[in-house]
């Protein structure tokens, strides 16, 4: 509780805390970001594999690098862009481990667990992900699984605007063409698409 | 928005399943917070490195051109009683059940008692470094100026100056046992992170089954006469104890009150107080990543007792320590009685957030629910309504309760369009 009572109240005070080099902020951030971090690596990844790992490196890069944050009010991007950068990384890690056949990934859990149709739905698109680069698939994580704006996107992923559109532009190119050659995927998106949000 | 990668983004964000376990989350937040500390400790280190290294390396130079720079030889070393001159990085295996001398040119010895691996891994002008595999050595260590001896056990390393005193290292249990005989010597490994000095007669017990657990282990520290194993051990907040004093046969007193392990510690007469003095509240500790120590405290002095008579603020980390060593049903306990004992407050505010947390992991998210909506009725612009709402959210949508779901995505994107949940809040309201 002590820990939870001393969240900061927003964003800039944690800001301030990790900038004066305070362990209570540290400990805030973990607390705050914890679920948004480990979210955005699980599913950029598609694999909890080393997930703790990757936090860690995450979070340390943000205590790092907060001091270079030029726009302040911009705590939450900035959180996400160092996981996304962190996951692009591991993304090409083990590209190359799986290249030499080193790369064993766990089953990713799926919710509700045991739905076979939620796993296969699940499977199939991080098939279609993992036909892509690291740099597109992070695209396609930072626009429409985080949901950010394309301009906040594109400066998470570190690009310019035009280069977020093209790597979103791929990526639905290759959703398309694996669609056409996979009736399975392309019911499930169908279904997805007529069940909303 | 291309319709198609909203609905492949729809499949993770409904399917994929981000699982928070608090053990995972506590581990990690003590990593990072114990790493970015050593990271700050580093920096005027790697200033003072860069200022000054031009001039080392200028005297440096200057010092080979003047002929002043002498080598001299490192320690060797004889092995047994034959006393065969042993090699650096050699195995050091006694046969049977006779110990094995290793005698130093320095007239240091370590003695390996029977079953023991060893590897003399260096030697230097200064000492040596024993890598110690299993078992046990004994060791005494001539105390010469700039002398500089080391052993490691597994993640342990052992600082010696000129000491006796004796390692123990169980592979099995990875759990490190030192023994003093005399002198002083400074540990450091998991659990005693910031390094913990041992006096004549001390014994340091570390790691064993917490540290195979993944939690914090806990080290004790005893004073006692060598031989003597049923002594009272005091628990010591590690990174508080940086020193600990010579200490006579020291009782400690279990049932005191206040929440500092080191304050309750009463010695005897003439004995310094333990870790300088510097007091360590259970809200310190819990920030320092020390849960597990903060949870044995509570459990020596009773639990019944501590959520009967202790403040707020002890009740409160008892909590989050429950919680991220795994003791769920002591966290809620802890949180129950932040709320009986202290409502209206902040914290009993922030323990309805925390039970619905931990109702959320038991599953319940019904249960859950409702401990949100007693969080926000609460503190309806408290630090974690951000949390709450965003969780509420969610809750609502694992229940199947499709409207009031998108109903709470809305509220919490107007309240909070920035927010951690706010992605996730903006594919619920898509239509």
């Amino acid at each position: 509780m002590a820990v939870l009572h001393r969240v900061a109240a927003d964003d800039q005070i944690l800001l301030d805390g990790l900038l004066a080099g305070d362990d209570h902020a540290v400990a805030s951030l973990c607390d705050r970001y914890g679920w948004q971090v480990r979210g955005v690596l699980t599913r950029t990844l598609g694999s909890t594999l080393d997930v703790e790992d990757l936090m860690q490196e995450t979070f340390l890069t943000i205590v790092r690098k907060c001091s270079t944050l030029r726009d302040r009010k911009a705590f939450r991007p900035f959180v996400v862009s160092v996981a996304i950068r962190v996951a692009r990384n591991e993304l090409r890690k083990r590209a190359l481990r799986r290249f030499i056949g080193l790369d064993v990934a766990p089953e990713l859990p799926v919710t509700p667990p045991h739905d076979p149709a939620a796993r296969q739905a699940v499977d199939r698109v991080y098939e279609v992900l993992s036909r892509m680069d690291a740099d597109t698939r992070v695209a396609f994580v930072a626009r429409h699984v985080e949901g950010f704006e394309l301009t906040e996107a594109a400066e998470i992923c570190g690009c310019s605007l035009a280069t977020i559109k093209r790597r979103l532009a791929k990526a639905e190119k290759c959703f398309e063409a694996m669609s056409r050659g996979d009736p399975v995927l392309s019911k499930l998106l169908n279904a997805e698409g007529r069940r909303g949000p | 928005m291309s319709e198609l990668l909203r609905r492949a983004a729809g499949v993770l964000l409904r399917h994929v399943e981000v699982r928070e376990e608090d053990r995972a989350h506590a581990d990690v937040r003590a990593r990072v917070v114990r790493l970015a500390r050593a990271e700050r400790r580093r920096r005027p280190m790697r200033m003072a490195v860069l200022v000054f290294a031009p001039a080392a390396v200028l005297a440096a130079v200057l010092a080979v051109v003047l002929g002043r720079v002498r080598e001299e030889p490192a320690v060797a070393f004889v092995v047994g009683e034959t006393r065969a001159v042993g090699l650096v990085g050699g195995y050091l295996v006694p046969s049977g059940a006779a110990s094995l001398p290793v005698s130093f040119s320095d007239g240091s010895t370590m003695v390996l008692m029977p079953s023991t691996r060893a590897r003399v891994t260096s030697t230097t002008a200064r000492g040596a470094q024993l890598l110690l595999e299993s078992g046990r050595v004994e060791c005494d260590i001539r105390h010469l100026p700039g002398a500089a001896w080391a052993v490691s056990a597994g993640p342990y390393s052992i600082d010696v100056i000129g000491t006796s005193f004796d390692v123990t290292w169980d592979t099995q249990r990875a759990r490190l046992e030192v023994q003093m005989r005399h002198g002083a010597v400074r540990v450091r490994g998991p659990g005693v992170d910031d390094g913990v000095e041992l006096r004549d007669r001390q014994r340091l017990t570390v790691g064993g089954d917490a540290t195979a657990s993944g939690t914090t282990a806990v080290p004790t520290i005893e004073s006692a006469p060598v031989g003597v194993t049923s002594a009272p051990a005091a628990t010591v907040g590690v990174s508080a104890a940086r020193s600990v004093p010579d200490v006579a046969t020291s009782p400690v007193a279990s049932g005191s009150e206040g929440s500092m392990a080191v304050e309750e510690s009463p010695t005897t007469a003439g004995s310094a107080e333990v870790s300088n003095g510097e007091v360590v509240s259970w809200s310190q500790r819990v920030a320092r990543g020390e849960y597990a120590v903060v949870v044995s405290e509570a459990e020596a002095r009773g639990i019944d007792g501590v959520l009967g008579a202790a403040s707020m603020a002890d009740v409160g980390a008892l909590a989050d320590a429950a919680r991220f060593v795994g003791k769920g049903s002591l966290a809620t306990r802890c949180l129950h009685t932040l709320r009986s004992r202290f409502p209206g407050t902040a914290r009993a505010a922030s323990a309805a957030f925390v039970l619905g947390r931990t109702a959320e992991d038991a599953g319940s998210s019904s249960t859950a629910l409702g401990w949100y909506d007693t969080y926000l009725a609460e503190a309806p612009g408290g630090p974690l309504a951000p949390e709450a709402l965003g969780r509420r959210m969610l809750a609502l949508r694992r229940m199947g309760n499709t409207g009031a779901a998108r109903q709470a995505a809305e509220v919490y994107l107007r309240r909070f369009p920035n927010g951690p949940y706010s992605g996730v809040a903006r594919e619920m309201t898509t239509p």
